[in-house]
């Protein structure tokens, strides 16, 4: 399946991964809309995919109810550890949903029945790539009901200023945690198509800078709207194929131009529009929720 | 043997504290996470072993260059990724991500230059190869070295931190940064002896962590960053002692985990203990409880 | 029964007392006004009536409802809504939308309507939405429903605070230092503003400011703390009298 894959060219996998990237940079979105710094997609991306691989290979559970059993798995973890660790801020969240993620590897890294070192082979092939960008339209279309209802604001106010938002009535331990378990079934799913993508599983996938990565993408496109995590991901995922003739150039120009951008565009690509409006209007974020709704 | 594995969780946890006390000093007055910090710690290693390898150059000689490089280093990401970013933004995640891209460029340039092997130090290279004998355990020269150079260095650099103009600065920039700059802080030129301490202190580390391992490879800084801060955290943000501590108490835990339990569990460990002082401290030994808990 | 009743309420900080035994009362539809100088402990007094701080000893009582432990989250849902002496906008977010998590409490639809986009949900977003549009036109801020918060004036700001307060519909509505900052002008406005809702019905507003002649002209009562303790409490004739009030205070007006 590899070869084919090499043999048409990487395309078919690019496009591939713009998907699964752009559903990874969403996963961190929705927790970072809420004010937290969470590294852990990565962690709860191995569950999903570790999970579904186990279940449809020991169990014989078929394709699509290995997927949405993971998510269950992961969902429960996170809801699990959210409450305790959610009370924790800013770096030393971050740092501990890291440690979170290693933990996840090193288990896959040690654990016979995950394989250990040598991975898991043989995963019944069965995601499609329109599966994947079926799902990220999905998601696509919730985060847009999600930012123009109470719960998205609820989480936007949370983010900003979590006091204030408890004074309005909002209970903020309950939607951390919800925005935590949401952003582990994302990653979760991904993990899952992952799996049944490639039929191969190794831990060394689910690493420290693979989760860095995935923040890169969505701080990178803005965190102003779910568009900057995917503009994010899109973008970082085909710099590196489009400097592809540059040879061992490549990651060189591709940090130097990440770098450049950052410095410029500080709060994201999604910055851009900023220049098309008039200096009284400038909005950093989201464009306004209420055009009237649709009747 | 027991001696001799205390005796290198010491050395180890020298090492530690070294590449710790410049990211602890750096997230205590900016808060931010310095992600090129192990790629400076990988060009201080990687700078010593061409100089020794294939320049044939003394290990003094090769450690004082390094050190000279690596401050230039520091210069360097101040300058490409934080401070261009001071006046513009406000939040944590911009520096993050310009600093973890400036740390690609790094990695990768290093591949470029030195290829992508892990190398090997010069036999002879390394002038410390004698040991002392203490009970029935060993302490290399090296290993001597390391902890005094850590232990000077940390004392150096705490004494700065609390007696002098610079580290009166860097105080008051960890307490208010806006006072400070009104009180007359040079908060530019601080921000950039910061980063040139803490880049040399890292290069110092790669330098001797290469030679004590015999070996060096443009990936080496990546694993020294998740230690890093879990050190960081343990010992309390921005407190240099607290890097100090914070890096033998992990030193040890890996150490310890390797000898009672399995070498598989080594890096395990550090974040069990993680997860315990944050479960238990988040500010760490010696942080300020401010700002941890939502 | 009275709206709001605390009773020897005490909160100290590391051995200083910021409240000291504080007690009064308010009645439903009263505009109370809390003067004093500054640290006297009036903000405190606020934060532990909203229960963002514990008190030591005493308690809150809210309509017959002890809240005195009771989450931020709990005592908003029974009522109150509040101010800060520090604006606390959501400021990347709409003047708008700022609004309108002032009025989180009043929506009760789920995530499922909202991904469905049910008629349920669409109408309480369109009746909060009207809902929103005439407290930002009461507050003058209608032209400015589409900008950023951050990008406020300092008063206009203050404005917008008071509107998401009120999109609560709260029984009480507690302002810390509404008019700082206010020329003259705008002080009279929103006292007439506060006049006209109270009148209205359904409103209670307790008032912390430093505008002594704005607060004596606007408040059916008034408390005078100083040192974390009340001084006097009463009309505003009565307070003004009072001798330990003139001596204490006094004189600092705006």
């Amino acid at each position: 399946m590899q070869i084919v894959l090499d043999f048409f060219g990487s395309y078919g996998y690019l496009i591939y991964l713009l998907a699964q990237n752009s559903v990874l940079a969403l996963s961190v979105y929705i927790t970072l809309m809420a004010g937290q710094l969470s590294l852990a997609s990565i962690g709860f991306m191995a569950i999903g995919a570790y999970s579904s691989a186990l279940l449809s290979m020991n169990a014989g559970l078929p394709y699509p109810f290995s997927l949405v059993f993971a998510a269950l798995i992961a969902g429960s973890v996170a809801l699990l550890i959210g409450g305790p660790i959610l009370r924790l801020k800013g770096v030393y969240l971050a740092i501990t949903t890291v440690g979170f993620g290693e933990l996840m590897r090193f288990i896959a890294l040690n654990w016979d029945y995950t394989g250990g070192a040598m991975g898991l082979s043989g995963i019944p092939a069965a995601t499609e790539t329109w599966h994947v960008f079926a799902f990220l339209l999905l998601l696509i279309f919730g985060f847009h009901q999600l930012r123009r209802s109470r719960h998205g604001r609820a989480l936007v106010a949370i983010g900003r200023d979590e006091m204030a938002a408890r004074s309005m009535g909002i209970p903020t331990t309950r939607y951390k945690v919800s925005a935590f378990v949401a952003g582990a079934m994302m990653a979760s799913v991904t993990g899952s198509f992952a799996a049944h993508h490639t039929n191969y599983l190794s831990p060394s996938e689910f690493s420290f800078s693979t989760a860095v990565l995935v923040l890169m993408y969505a701080v990178f496109g803005g965190l102003g709207s779910h568009w900057g995590p995917v503009l994010g991901a899109i973008v970082l995922t085909l710099l590196p194929e489009m400097f592809r003739f540059l040879q061992d150039w490549r990651m060189i120009i591709y940090g130097m131009s990440v770098l450049i951008v950052v410095i410029f565009l500080p709060d994201g690509l999604l910055e851009i529009r900023k220049l098309f409006r008039r200096k009284k209007d400038r909005v950093a974020h989201a464009a306004s929720i209420m055009e009237s709704p649709k009747a | 043997m027991l001696t001799q594995q205390i005796i290198n969780a010491l050395s180890q946890g020298a090492f530690y504290a070294l590449f710790a006390a410049g990211l602890t000093l750096i997230f205590g007055v900016l808060d931010i996470l310095n992600m090129a910090h192990g790629a400076v710690f990988m060009w201080g290693a990687m700078i010593s072993w061409y100089l020794m390898s294939v320049l044939g150059v003394h290990f003094g000689f090769a450690l004082l260059i390094a050190i000279v490089f690596c401050g230039i280093m520091g210069l360097l990401l101040e300058f490409t990724a934080f401070r261009p970013l001071r006046g513009r933004s406000t939040g944590h995640l911009p520096p993050l991500v310009s600093s973890l891209a400036l740390s690609i460029v790094l990695v990768h340039v290093a591949e470029k230059v030195f290829g992508t092997r892990v190398v090997r130090y010069p036999e002879d290279a390394v002038p410390f190869a004698k040991y002392v004998e203490i009970g029935d355990a060993q302490i290399s020269m090296l290993q001597a070295v390391l902890m005094l150079v850590a232990l000077v260095l940390m004392g150096a650099l705490w004494f700065m931190v609390a007696r002098t103009r610079l580290g009166r600065s860097i105080r008051a920039l960890q307490e208010n940064p806006k006072v400070a700059r009104l009180m007359g802080v040079d908060v530019d030129r601080t921000i950039t002896w910061m980063f040139v301490i803490a880049s040399v202190m890292a290069g110092i580390a790669g330098v001797f962590l290469g030679v004590a391992y015999n070996s060096a490879s443009p990936y080496m800084g990546h694993w020294v960053d998740l230690k890093g801060f879990a050190v960081i955290i343990l010992g309390g943000m921005g407190s240099i002692p607290g890097a100090l501590i914070g890096g033998l108490l992990i030193a040890f835990a890996e150490i310890g985990t390797v000898v009672f339990l399995s070498s598989d569990y080594r890096d395990a460990a550090v974040f069990v203990v993680l997860m315990g002082m944050l479960l238990l401290k988040p500010s760490g030994l010696l942080g300020s409880s401010r700002e941890v808990r939502a | 029964m009275s709206l709001l009743r605390l009773e020897s309420l005490s909160r100290s900080f590391g051995g200083v007392k910021a409240v000291n035994g504080v007690s009064f009362e308010v009645e439903p539809g009263q505009l109370y006004g809390v003067i004093g100088p500054n640290g006297a402990g009036k903000t405190t007094l606020f934060n532990l009536i909203t229960g963002l701080i514990r008190p030591d000893s005493g308690s809150v009582v809210l309509e017959g409802v002890e809240t005195t432990r009771k989450s931020p989250e709990q005592i908003a849902r029974l009522g109150i809504a509040r101010t800060y002496q520090t604006i606390r906008l959501f400021d990347t977010m709409t003047v708008r939308e700022n609004v309108m998590v002032g009025g989180h409490i009043g929506l009760s639809y789920n995530l499922l309507d909202v991904f469905t986009a049910r008629s349920r949900y669409r109408q309480a977003e369109r009746a909060l939405f009207k809902r929103v549009d005439g407290l930002l036109q009461t507050v003058g801020l209608e032209h400015r429903a589409e900008d950023e918060a951050g990008a406020l004036s300092y008063g206009e700001q203050r404005r917008l605070e008071l509107a998401r307060a009120l999109a609560a519909q709260p029984s009480l509505l507690m302002l810390d230092e509404p008019a700082a900052g206010m020329n003259t002008r705008e002080a009279i406005d929103l006292s007439n503003l506060l006049r006209q809702l109270v009148a209205a019905g359904g409103l209670t507003v307790l008032i912390i400011e430093h505008n002594v002649k704005l607060m004596m002209g606007l408040c059916d009562r008034i408390a005078v703390m100083n040192f974390g303790e009340k001084l006097a409490e009463g009309l505003p004739s009565e307070v003004r009298r009072n001798a330990s009030v003139v001596e204490a205070y006094l004189g600092k007006s705006e």
